[in-house]
């Protein structure tokens, strides 16, 4: 057995050193805190109102053809002949709406990804109804509310780096009197072909690339298995 | 039987990991330091990635193992390759192990392919997709989907290590791009490694990153800030996948993590002729929280996982086992210490031979040719690492027809005939050393290195007058330097003349506390002046800082004899011979 004897001088200074430091119950896959870009810009506070005739358009791409209009409409014709009180939206030629003809209102937390292929109820559009009242059948139509509750648009835009998914949350109303909306909030994310969740403001709260990398082989395949998806 | 976990960390220093340690980026590591045992492994000469992590792996130095460079020659195509298995010629200790039933795997380690047994074995070919780089065969369908491609990084990815990703111009600077491909290798080795703990019925496992290393390499200490924090970006993941290793080794397994040098250190430090060192960190049953490991180095690696096994070194092995980490001693001898025989049954000599016939027969590849050169650079600068392993051994004599061969053939190359002037200083060949001395000195008579080598070498020739000449002339031109008062010291040493010897290390001292050498001079002077307790407080200074110093510990043990502490002298004594006796 090798015989050692101690230096204290060196064990007082590393003493000193270790008791900086801030051991905790941090999990052991606790993140890297390294500096990291926010991937999401958000649009808080608008709260616009416009009423018959009139509209809202903003340009999250900042360039010609990524601009998204909403407007309210009076009395127009609807998509089936009849002529009532809408809120349409529509999309620049390097934008997108997410909805089957018309651009569906989204629940918060639903996904919106910008390269998802077309099913039968979900597609990306160029505009479509958002909500609408049908004088001839009393009621409302177009899948948003008409009572002045809100819902959340999906979108895209291409500024030319590729598609980057957003949200605008809009309360609607139309009735027999008129049409109306109110621009809330809208975000986007700032990574092209990255989903975002509607109403969604800071980055995923989901395990993050290397953490999961950090779990070996089944964090790997987790990863790609989550790429795949939004891919 | 215990499960013992080898973390290799290509190029760690706790120079660096201490202030992430501090700011609490490194938790997994902190946990570790705080649970166990820390300190500083010596390494080897020359810093070479391969060389030095198949010491860490045998237990032999590079002239015993074989394997000298990260290069090798390639007999298919008369070029060179990655250095491979064929280089090899002693067995890794996890196989020494596997032999005597220990349950062994290893995952990326270097120099480690083509993957063959006896224990579980994925090379390090294997995250560059190169066949042959699973053993057993059995694990490819598992193993091999887990490699990932550098492709397969995103923007966001990277910008956890380069933040301002978006400002580089990667078609003019590629550094991102091998970065990308630095990080991927990790990852993939991480994956293999983490499948097989959880998979595979282990007791040791070695897994080895070189992701440290390689952003050292790329991004050194004075690169562009726009990469200023990938270096440490490299040790807060590597922190990560360490606490997801710990996780799976489970409570009770024993965790060795060690590199082999501080790879952003500089090589050398001409003040105190020390290098950069490699670091430990071990945790597990049995071993002390929270202490300090002295003295270890990277030959003491293979006999302490051999120990925690039960087995004593193999003969030959010139490091010990760390008693920090395994305080029991051995009970056990290894059976079998055949080394691997890499004879005909390699196939790159089938390949070779073929090659000699062609030629024989007047077969001329262009291609081939022009390669050859190449291959020659790589086979002289192998030599060159073999005649530094020779003088790091104290083999000066078997290392100076090496050095001799190598400036014969290149007598532009200064760095060959400067340690040929080392080897020849050590091997006692006094005349040839002066001779060359002299005609180095002459090629660059302004180099402040001229007195001071002129005056060491008359100190060798105890020539004292000529010594004082030239450190007087060297202290009027350059001014005091640390390093010169230390050469002064010592020759004022030779002449009996204590108090100016004195004077003269702590002036050294003053310039620069971490001279070692400095320190034991100051301890011999005072002792010979009687003044025993400063000639003990030098030794512990220089023994602080440079543990492996026998002359410190004789003179600490003279020191406390004289102060009347017997026991304490005799431990100091004991820990000198043991020093001296492993350097001869």
């Amino acid at each position: 057995m090798s015989p050692r004897y101690k230096i204290e001088m060196q064990r007082i200074s590393l003493d000193k050193r270790m008791a900086a430091y801030t051991l905790a119950g941090v999990a052991v896959l606790a993140a890297p805190t390294v500096a990291k870009a926010s991937s999401i810009t958000y649009v808080p506070n608008i709260d616009q109102t416009f009423s018959q005739p009139g509209s809202y358009t903003f340009n999250p791409g900042g360039i010609t053809g990524t601009d998204i209009t909403i407007t309210a409409n009076a009395v127009s014709s609807d998509f089936f002949g009849n002529p009532a009180n809408e809120i349409d939206a529509a999309a620049g030629a390097h934008a997108g709406l997410l909805g089957f003809i018309g651009a569906n209102a989204l629940s918060a937390g639903q996904l919106i990804n910008p390269n998802a292929s077309c099913g039968i109820f979900s597609c990306w559009t160029g505009g479509g109804k958002l909500a609408g009242y049908d004088l001839a059948t009393n009621s409302s139509y177009g899948g948003w509310p008409a009572n002045g509750d809100s819902s959340y648009l999906g979108f895209y835009f291409d500024a030319g780096s590729g598609k980057q998914a957003g949200w605008a949350q809009i309360a609607t109303t139309a009735d027999a009197a008129g049409s109306s909306f109110e621009i809330l909030s809208y975000a986007y994310e700032n990574d092209p072909n990255t989903a975002i969740l509607a109403g969604q403001t800071v980055p995923t709260p989901e395990p993050g690339t290397m953490t999961l990398l950090a779990l070996g082989g089944a964090g790997l395949a987790a990863l790609r298995r989550r790429r795949g998806q939004h891919a | 039987m215990p499960r013992v976990l080898l973390i290799g960390w290509d190029g760690a220093s706790w120079k660096q990991i201490h202030p992430l340690l501090d700011a609490g980026a490194m938790p997994n590591l902190a946990r570790a330091v705080d649970q166990g045992v820390m300190g500083k492994l010596a390494t080897l000469s020359p810093l070479c990635t391969s060389l030095l992590w198949t010491s860490v792996g045998t237990g032999q130095h590079a002239d015993r193992h074989g394997v000298l460079d990260n290069e090798e020659d390639d007999p298919r195509s008369g070029g060179v390759r990655p250095v491979t298995r064929a280089s090899l010629r002693v067995p890794f200790v996890w196989e020494i192990l596997a032999k005597e039933g220990v349950q062994c795997q290893s995952i990326g380690w270097p120099a480690t392919h083509p993957a063959q047994g006896p224990a579980t074995c994925i090379s390090d070919g294997f995250p560059y997709g190169v066949p042959e780089s699973i053993y057993p065969q059995a694990l490819e369908s598992a193993l091999l989907p887990l490699r990932f491609d550098p492709q397969e990084w995103t923007g966001s990815d990277l910008r956890l290590f380069i933040p301002e990703l978006e400002k580089i111009d990667q078609d003019k600077d590629t550094r991102v791009a091998q970065l990308a491909v630095a990080l991927a290798e990790t990852v993939s080795t991480h994956a293999a490694a983490t499948t097989l703990i959880e998979s595979n019925s282990w007791e040791l496992t070695a897994v080895w990153y070189g992701a440290i290393g390689r952003a050292c390499a790329l991004f050194p200490e004075s690169t562009d800030a726009l990469y200023k924090d990938v270096v440490s970006g490299a040790y807060r993941f590597l922190d990560l996948l360490l606490g997801r290793l710990v996780q799976l080794a489970g409570p009770d397994a024993h965790v060795l993590i060690v590199s082999d040098r501080g790879a952003c250190e500089p090589e050398w430090t001409p003040a105190d002729g020390t290098g950069p060192r490699g670091m430990l960190c071990a945790t597990g049953p049995g071993i002390a929280q929270d202490e300090l490991a002295f003295g270890a180095g990277l030959l003491d690696i293979a006999p302490t996982l051999l120990s925690l096994f039960g087995f004593a070194p193999l003969q030959g092995m010139p490091g010990h086992a760390i008693t920090e980490v395994c305080p029991a001693p051995p009970t056990r001898w290894v059976h079998d210490e055949t080394p691997v025989d890499l004879s005909d049954g390699n196939p790159d000599s089938d390949v070779a031979r073929e090659l000699l016939e062609l030629q024989s027969l007047g077969y001329k590849d262009p291609v081939a040719e022009s390669v050859h050169l190449h291959a020659e650079v790589a086979r002289k600068r192998r030599d060159f690492h073999l005649a530094r392993v020779l003088l790091a051994q104290s083999r000066a004599a078997e290392a100076v027809p090496l050095l001799e061969r190598l400036s014969s053939a290149e007598p532009n190359d200064t760095a060959a005939r400067l340690y040929l002037a080392h080897a020849y200083y050590f091997a006692g060949q006094q005349a040839k050393c002066r001779a060359l001395c002299e005609a180095l000195i002459a090629e660059s008579p302004d180099s402040p290195l001229a007195p001071l080598a002129r005056a060491h070498l008359a100190i060798a020739e105890g020539n004292s007058r000529e010594a004082q000449e030239q450190l007087a002339s060297a202290r009027q031109k350059y001014g005091i330097t640390a390093a010169l008062d230390t050469a002064i010291g010592e020759m004022y040493l030779q002449l009996s003349d204590y108090p100016s010897a004195a004077e003269a290390f702590h002036s050294a001292i003053r310039t620069d506390p971490s001279i070692a050498a400095a320190h034991v001079g100051l301890a011999r002077a005072s002792l010979a002046m009687g003044q025993y307790d400063r000639a003990a407080e030098s030794a512990l200074d220089a023994i602080r800082l440079h543990y492996e110093t026998a002359a410190a510990h004789q003179l600490l043990g003279q020191a406390l004899k004289a102060l009347g502490r017997e026991d304490a002298s005799k431990q100091a004594f004991a820990t000198g011979e043991m020093l001296r006796q492993r350097r001869s």
